[in-house]
């Protein structure tokens, strides 16, 4: 065997250590101290004589004459003696297999273990950046404090503004992944969003149906049982009473309830709006203010849309009864 | 395999007694184990064994017994123990120390609403380690200016610290790759948000100054973090000697410290046992034989645990170690393994000091 000089002895016993611990790992060495693996390690303290009784126990069955020497030894190991290492504690603990050092490299657990913490301080950062935009106003030199609720700070518009920049670009990232899925999950969707785009257009259209015949029928009842076959005729309270303009306006109003209600709870089916493709062409030049304004008329164009054509369904209908009367 | 197998290690200190290039030791351990009177005894006999060599023995823990262990009194200002010339020993509070810097930049900048001083103030509580590493460097500062008048060296061939017993004094060596990606972040920040910065800071030219001195500061501690980093990691400048006594709280407190240690690749291979009895069972006392029992008890498992560490075991002696005569006998048993049966009258010849 060639000598090796201190600094390899100590390189080696070095890599020994670092090896042991990332084979074992920290948590089996500390388990092994507590007594979780084994009786014999056990933290419980016991009685003089029982003490005594399991010293008596060891020395009868291990050979004594040796352990009296080791004990005796001046120059050589330790006085304690290597009674410990006769016993058969670490039954599954074992140096490492491969003892070739230059392979295993050093701490190579211990280098997984700092990966793994650099990591979660790299997903830290942010949060550590937030919490010291967060308490950068308060003179604070405590550590660790993580409680920001009541921060003066959070309720500057600026810092809001700032925070929620950096938390909506950190949304913007996760909506980028997550539309990253597989092609799968995409045609599923695709195939949910037509599904509830056709429901939505079948609804509409037997809702105009339905309004349809229900105007028309107003139309024919207010022709044969008023009398009413020109539209001034309406106005004409000398005359004729009329209780169609209430009963027209009155359904015109339980239509748009009805049907703003199914708009809200359907808001992402409403994507045909003119108005809504305008806005995204141009809404950089639009004042916020009008932008709204118009974001909600193109929520509910469609109802103003279905007003003017029962409308004109009513003016029609008087047009071909006065000119046929 | 056998050539490995072959080395054995002595239970003692003479490996680091002898090593030479050794620029730091550390002398560590928690709950009142006997650092000091370690951290003492290695001072003393590396200052005996070296006798051209200086050496410096730094106390930062807020609780100092450096005067006490010497019968002396220190201060923060280095001074030669009496009649050991080639030792000097120092007492200093990091946090005071701390205080001091803080204050400093106080008087130099007293506008009330900086944003910058609240932010530097505020980076002291947010980043783990930031204390620590500037209380050390305010250290390193001081055992620099014994320097005189090349206070950029520093004049003593090793230095050995009493580490507070907290266990979180050198937690600052993780900081470098944290302020390495904080600064990352930083740049990242300017870039996109700069004129929100400038105006979080104070508007325009002014702003982008502070902005930058903010970088700056940030950039120059990771610097010297990074610089004490390198020798700390490295094991032949620095090692960390952990203290312990042989019960059951010491051990895990022990192998806990270790592996920490371990993870910020500081060098551990010296365990020093203290308060050891060694009680035969001829001795009268039931409560020592019963003490040794369970003593032996977890010596047996740090045998184990430890088969690639020196393990020194000392003697739990008669009487408090105080005085450097006391301590010069005492710290032989580091360097000569300690024998109960031919080293034992030391137990009650100590000096009364």
């Amino acid at each position: 065997m060639s000598e090796l000089s201190e600094a390899e002895k100590r390189k080696i016993l070095r890599e020994r250590r670092a090896a042991k611990l990332a084979k074992g790992g920290g948590t089996d060495r500390l388990n092994k101290i507590t007594g979780i693996n084994g009786p014999a390690f056990s933290n419980k303290t016991t009685s003089f004589e029982e003490n005594e009784n399991q010293r008596v126990e060891e020395i009868d069955s291990k050979d004594d004459n040796q352990n009296k020497d080791k004990v005796a030894e001046i120059n050589t190991g330790s006085v304690v003696g290597n009674v410990g290492k006769d016993a058969n504690y670490l039954e599954n603990e074992d140096d490492p297999e491969n003892s070739d050092i230059t392979e295993l490299g050093m701490g190579a657990g211990l280098h997984q273990q700092q990966q793994q913490q650099q990591q979660q301080q790299q997903l830290d950062i942010d949060k550590l950046l937030q919490e010291m935009f967060m308490n950068s106003s308060a003179a604070n030199h405590q550590h660790h404090h993580q409680d920001n609720d009541g921060d003066p700070l959070l309720n500057d518009p600026l810092f809001s503004k700032f925070l929620s920049t950096l938390k909506g670009d950190e949304n913007e990232q996760q909506q980028q992944q997550q539309e990253q899925l597989s092609a799968e999950e995409i045609k599923k969707r695709q195939a949910l969003q037509q599904k509830l785009l056709l429901n939505f257009k079948k609804f509409k259209y037997r809702f105009l149906i339905v309004r349809f015949l229900i105007i028309v029928s107003l139309l024919f009842y207010s022709f044969f049982n008023e009398n009413l076959y020109e539209s001034s005729l309406i106005f004409n309270y000398s005359n004729q009473k009329s209780n169609f303009y209430i009963y027209f306006l009155t359904l015109e109003l339980g239509f748009a309830i009805f049907y703003m209600i199914f708009i809200d709870n359907n808001e992402k089916n409403n994507i045909d709006s003119i108005i809504v493709k305008t806005l995204n062409l141009i809404g950089g030049f639009i004042p916020q203010k009008y932008k709204k304004l118009l974001l909600l008329l193109a929520k509910y164009q469609e109802m103003i849309n279905f007003f003017l054509n029962d409308l004109s369904i009513v003016i029609l209908f008087f047009g071909i009864s006065s000119v046929l009367i | 395999m056998s050539e490995f197998e072959d080395l054995q290690l002595e239970p003692n200190l003479k490996s680091i007694i002898g090593h030479d290039s050794l620029k730091w030791i550390f002398v560590g351990g928690k709950g009142g184990v006997g650092k000091t009177t370690t951290s003492c005894s290695v001072s003393i006999q590396l200052a005996l064994n070296n006798p051209n060599r200086k050496y410096l023995l730094i106390s930062t823990d807020p609780a100092h017994n450096l005067s006490d262990a010497f019968c002396q009194k220190f201060g923060k200002d280095a001074r030669a123990v009496e009649g050991l010339s080639n030792l000097s020993c120092m007492e200093i509070d990091p946090n005071a120390a701390l205080e001091d810097l803080q204050n400093q930049q106080f008087l130099t900048n007293s506008d009330p609403n900086d944003p910058l001083k609240s932010i530097m103030g505020d980076m002291t509580a947010s980043i783990p380690g930031i204390d620590e590493a500037l209380s050390f460097m305010e250290v390193l500062k001081h055992i620099k200016s014994q320097s005189g008048e090349n206070s950029n060296e520093i004049k003593y061939d090793t230095i050995i610290f009493d580490t507070a017993p907290t266990g979180h004094t050198l937690r600052f060596l993780q900081l470098p790759s944290t302020l390495e990606k904080l600064l990352a972040k930083f740049n990242e920040l300017s870039g996109r948000f700069g004129p929100l910065l400038g105006n979080l800071m104070g508007g325009g030219a002014n702003g982008n100054a502070q902005r930058q001195d903010m970088f700056a500061k940030l950039t120059e501690i990771q610097q010297n973090v990074t610089e004490v980093n390198k020798q700390f990691q490295d094991p032949e400048l620095t090692t960390f000697i952990c203290v312990c006594i042989s019960e059951f709280l010491s051990l895990y407190e022990t192998e806990r410290l270790i592996q920490e240690l371990m993870s910020y690749n500081m060098d551990v291979n010296s365990i020093v046992i203290n308060q050891l009895l060694f009680a035969d069972d001829e001795d009268e006392c039931k409560r020592c034989r019963a003490r040794w029992l369970m003593q032996k008890k977890y010596l047996t498992q740090m045998d184990d645990l430890y088969e690639d560490y020196h393990l020194v075991k000392m003697p739990l002696l008669g009487m408090e170690i105080r005085g450097l005569n006391n301590l010069t006998k005492f710290s032989k048993f580091l360097v000569n393994e300690y024998n109960p049966k031919k080293d034992n009258e030391i137990i009650f010849s100590l000096e009364e000091q």
